[in-house]
């Protein structure tokens, strides 16, 4: 285990990240990217001498999918910005933003009539732009056990447009593990 | 992390075991049109070749809301049931401007969806329009301001909302008339003298509000299950697929509202009893006694004014707004007799 000081002292700059992800919390789906530390920051509280709050800024683009049966499946691409406050138990809080975009490919057939004749549309869907707000609870295992691994569980709230005639709204959460390859000293 | 994925396990487990897969025959597909990509269920017996397209109430409801109870079972029997979600409704969706929600736009959806059905399933096919509630207003609309009545053997209305404005006018007489009724039986007196002729008395019939509307709209529920000679509903389920495999979610949920207060104002302005006499394709109208969300008083317009030369009206008199829970062997038997008699 790595004291205190050598703690403070480096940080986990570049994970590569994998979760189990779910639209309205049942449509499962899956997301896959990179998390990027671009600021740390060791905070000793005031009262409490070698009590520590770690404030971390964390860049994450990924891409993403999930299935809603016998309605779509989408494809996402988002990069979120995070800001993560871990406490000296491993225990962390975040909060962040994110923005993409997403493609939805219809899982039944699409059929419009051209010419009189009726035609089968190849690749049904459609584009949107995304945002979402999330939060976060989490576990930063390398604060007791030295695994440069953290664990977290998202609820996510998504802001998606055009959909029909303006936007739309849906919740999800994501259940994510970070492994961090990349430490700067 | 070996604990979790045993939960993660378990919870996958029994999503799987809880889902259950539909039995019978259907098929579903969306119909691209006008920028929006319109959700269609065909379920039943598809080799009759005869369809009936269900235009749901609402705004604000679905296709699969009436994918219910014995009635769909016993039409889906004997007809391929098509369940649509109108534009913006349900699992529809797609990306077009706010023009394009309209009680017109609606109705061309629904001549589009009758002629894929048509392509799709061999020009022989026959194919019934049923609207109920709103849907009325929709197949409405459609008969008179679109070319349908060429692709359609006929047309069943179940107590359709074709003008509100004369609704509103009409309900208010329905009440007063119920009231004093019900009073003199000596039923629920309180909720007929206070709840029913409290909000009535305060309307001026030449100029009802929106909000006075809407207050009728929701006391009319209360009024029909208090009349005794109302049956009770049907138990049902209102979709058969499990929720996992549903094709609607939180956000067909979010849609189906935006758009229902997108093209409130325009319902709630829509009268077409001048226009009924453009209707000359057989018609069936069915309408409950009790059917305080929109009387009867439309149904025997309808069935004096259009110009079908086949035209029946029913009224089924244990039966509230939606006559197909209330009495679905009646509904049925209505249906399919109007049916074979029009082919």
């Amino acid at each position: 285990m790595l004291d205190k000081k050598e703690q403070k002292s480096n940080y986990e700059v570049l994970g590569i990240s994998l979760s189990y992800f779910a639209e309205s919390g049942y449509h499962h789906g899956f997301f896959t990217g990179i998390d990027y530390v671009f600021f740390n920051k060791e905070k000793e509280k005031k009262k409490k001498e070698g009590k520590f709050k770690n404030h971390k800024f964390i860049l994450s683009p990924s891409i993403g999918w999930y299935s809603h049966p016998n309605n779509k499946m989408a494809l996402l691409f988002k990069a979120d910005l995070s800001h993560r406050m871990t406490f000296n138990n491993g225990l962390f809080g975040l909060i962040g933003i994110g923005t993409g975009f997403s493609r939805s490919f219809y899982n039944i057939p699409t059929y419009q009539i051209v010419d009189e004749e009726l035609t089968k549309v190849k690749l049904a869907g459609r584009f949107s732009s995304v945002s979402n707000l999330t939060f976060g609870i989490g576990y930063d295992f390398k604060k007791k056990l030295d695994i440069p691994l953290s664990m977290m569980i998202q609820p996510e709230i998504y802001f998606q447009t055009p959909y029909n005639f303006m936007y739309v709204l849906f919740p999800a959460w994501q259940m994510k593990f970070v492994y961090y390859f990349k430490t700067k000293y | 992390m070996q604990r979790i994925s045993i939960y993660i396990g378990i919870l996958c487990l029994i999503l799987i075991a809880c889902s259950k897969d539909k039995s019978e025959q259907y098929e579903r597909f969306y119909i691209r049109f006008d920028g929006a990509d319109l959700a269609v269920q065909v379920e039943g017996n598809i080799t009759s070749n005869i369809f009936i397209l269900v235009l749901h109430g609402g705004p604000g409801s679905n296709g699969l809301a009436y994918n219910i109870g014995k009635y769909s079972d016993i039409l889906e029997s004997e007809y391929a049931m098509v369940y649509l979600d109108q534009r913006g409704h349900g699992a529809s969706q797609g990306k077009y401007e706010k023009n394009k929600v309209t009680l017109l736009q609606l109705a061309k959806d629904a001549e589009e969806v009758v002629k894929v059905l048509k392509l799709k399933y061999g020009t022989q096919s026959k194919v019934f329009l049923m609207g109920h509630s709103w849907g009325g207003l929709i197949g409405t609309k459609a008969l008179i301001d679109t070319d349908i009545q060429n692709n359609i053997a006929g047309w069943i209305e179940a107590d359709g909302a074709h003008d509100i404005p004369k609704l509103n006018r009409d309900l208010v007489k329905m009440f007063r008339f119920y009231a004093k009724e019900q009073i003199s039986k000596g039923n629920n007196i309180d909720f007929w003298k206070i709840e029913i002729l409290g909000l009535i008395n305060e309307i001026d019939t030449n100029n009802i509000t929106y909000a006075q509307s809407l207050a009728m709209n929701k006391i009319a529920y209360k009024a029909e299950a208090l009349i005794p000679e109302v049956n009770k509903p049907e138990k049902y389920t209102v979709d058969k697929f499990s929720l996992s495999k549903s094709p609607y979610g939180i956000m067909s949920i979010i849609s189906s509202n935006f758009t229902a207060i997108a093209i409130n104002d325009e319902t709630e302005s829509a009268s077409l009893t001048d226009k009924l006499f453009k209707i000359h394709v057989p018609t069936l109208l069915i309408w409950g006694k009790y059917d305080f969300v929109t009387p009867p008083s439309l149904g025997q317009d309808a069935f004096d004014l259009i110009s079908s030369e086949v035209k029946y009206f029913h009224i089924l008199n244990n039966s509230g707004h939606s006559a197909m829970i209330y009495e679905p062997v009646k509904f049925t038997n209505l249906v399919k007799e109007f049916v074979e008699d029009s082919l």
